[in-house]
């Protein structure tokens, strides 16, 4: 068993991360993380509805 | 990416360090230092970001006619880190970074976008290793960077003042570098108040949501010249750029003084001769945050297709109010952005 640990994955907007374990001929388990987190959701909290859109269009700049 | 030439940039250079005053005896001095500098292959610098939108990357990489992002990243700058434009991934990418800030201790230039979590000892957010850490937070490798590095520039609203994360309602303890970083203000920052202190004295903040390219370029163009930070204001923000407030060049500053004030954004308004009428008034009572926010955007615009020109546009031409993105505070302190009257 041998785990393998890709981060940061780069070349993406963002922060991901994969871990993948083989066994040696399959994969066994692959999982991949975002490593990141702002919480847009709870920021727009009680907002003036206007400014939303000055708000939610910072999600990705890309 | 796109290839423009050397000269190009070179023509680039002259403009942005135009903007900062620099006569053109230095301007030479420009072509010397990036000659000099590409033939020790450029200043090492490592570019990271945290909670960010890679809008700041975009920016800069999206300035038409500049664009040599190739030769600046590659051949002025050696780019030794950039996590959205690097070619290699995970730990190849990490050692770069780190062999980087070991062999150019003191000298690199570090870039950093987006804001620092500092909740839960920065758990919010993780980018690998680029420190050579076990710990893989924004937090702790910000500050191992920052702490090595000859030349700190923050980059966009996020990494300066904390910007959109750090807004009211976010549970992330999100910061900008200088006050994440500070013993003072934030219980879990990794660094000294000795470390801090050394920052402060060689950080350069460059708000802006996202920030203009010109600033960018023109600010790593006057360090490469002088050598020397350039004249700063109390948050550490280039006075070139940030010296006077954007009523002070705004085309709607006329109608202000006569108090003929915009009723309506220039897009609800039917017919063209009305619209273009409407775009000489100004927008203050819509809610526009002119007269306090410090940039130079009114005289200088966005998007230039031409050099020496200014740009194609910008908000508050395209009938939107300046909503503060290079201030502190933003965007809490000055919301909500824009209102009927």
């Amino acid at each position: 068993m041998a785990t393998i640990v890709i981060d940061p994955v780069t070349r993406i907007e963002g922060h991901l991360k994969v871990t993948v374990v083989e066994d040696g001929t399959s994969i066994t388990s692959a999982k991949l993380s975002g490593t990141m987190f702002r919480g847009f959701e709870n920021i727009l909290k009680g907002r003036n509805p206007r400014d939303a859109s000055v708000i939610t269009q910072r999600i990705c700049g890309v | 990416m796109i290839r423009i030439t050397r000269r190009e940039f070179l023509k680039y250079c002259s403009m942005a360090a135009g903007a900062l005053g620099l006569s053109t005896s230095t301007l030479m001095n420009v072509d010397e230092a990036l000659a000099l500098d590409s033939s020790l292959g450029g200043v090492p610098t490592i570019w990271i970001a945290g909670q960010a939108c890679t809008g700041c990357t975009m920016t800069l990489t999206n300035s038409i006619y500049y664009n040599t992002v190739a030769e600046l990243l590659l051949g002025t700058l050696d780019l030794k880190y950039h996590d959205t434009l690097m070619a290699a991934a995970g730990d190849m990418a990490n050692d770069a970074a780190t062999a980087a800030m070991t062999t150019f201790s003191g000298q690199y230039v570090l870039v950093v976008e987006g804001a620092v979590s500092t909740a839960l000892g920065g758990a919010y957010c993780n980018i690998g290793s680029p420190a050579g850490l076990a710990n893989e937070t924004m937090l702790y490798n910000t500050a191992e960077l920052a702490k090595n590095a000859g030349l700190v520039i923050c980059v966009g609203q996020c990494a300066t003042f904390g910007g959109i994360p750090s807004a009211q309602g976010s549970e992330t303890g999100a910061k900008g570098v200088l006050d994440a970083l500070n013993p003072a203000k934030t219980a879990s920052s990794p660094m000294l108040s000795d470390d801090w202190k050394l920052l402060r004295k060689k950080l350069i903040n460059i708000p802006g949501c996202p920030p203009h390219p010109d600033w960018i370029v023109g600010t790593i163009a006057n360090f490469l010249v002088t050598g020397k930070l350039p004249r700063m204001d109390v948050m550490k923000r280039p006075l070139s750029y940030f010296g006077k407030t954007h009523c002070f060049a705004c085309d709607r500053y006329e109608s202000q003084k006569t108090h003929d004030f915009a009723s309506q954004i220039d897009g609800e308004i039917s017919g063209e001769s009305a619209q273009l009428a409407n775009k000489l008034k100004c927008l203050k009572q819509l809610g526009c945050k002119g007269r306090v926010t410090k940039t130079d955007c009114p005289s200088r615009w966005w998007n230039s297709a031409t050099k020496n020109e200014r740009g194609v546009n910008y908000c508050v031409n395209a009938g939107f109010v300046c909503h503060a993105c290079t201030q502190p505070g933003f965007p809490d302190a000055y919301m909500p952005f824009w209102k009927l009257r």
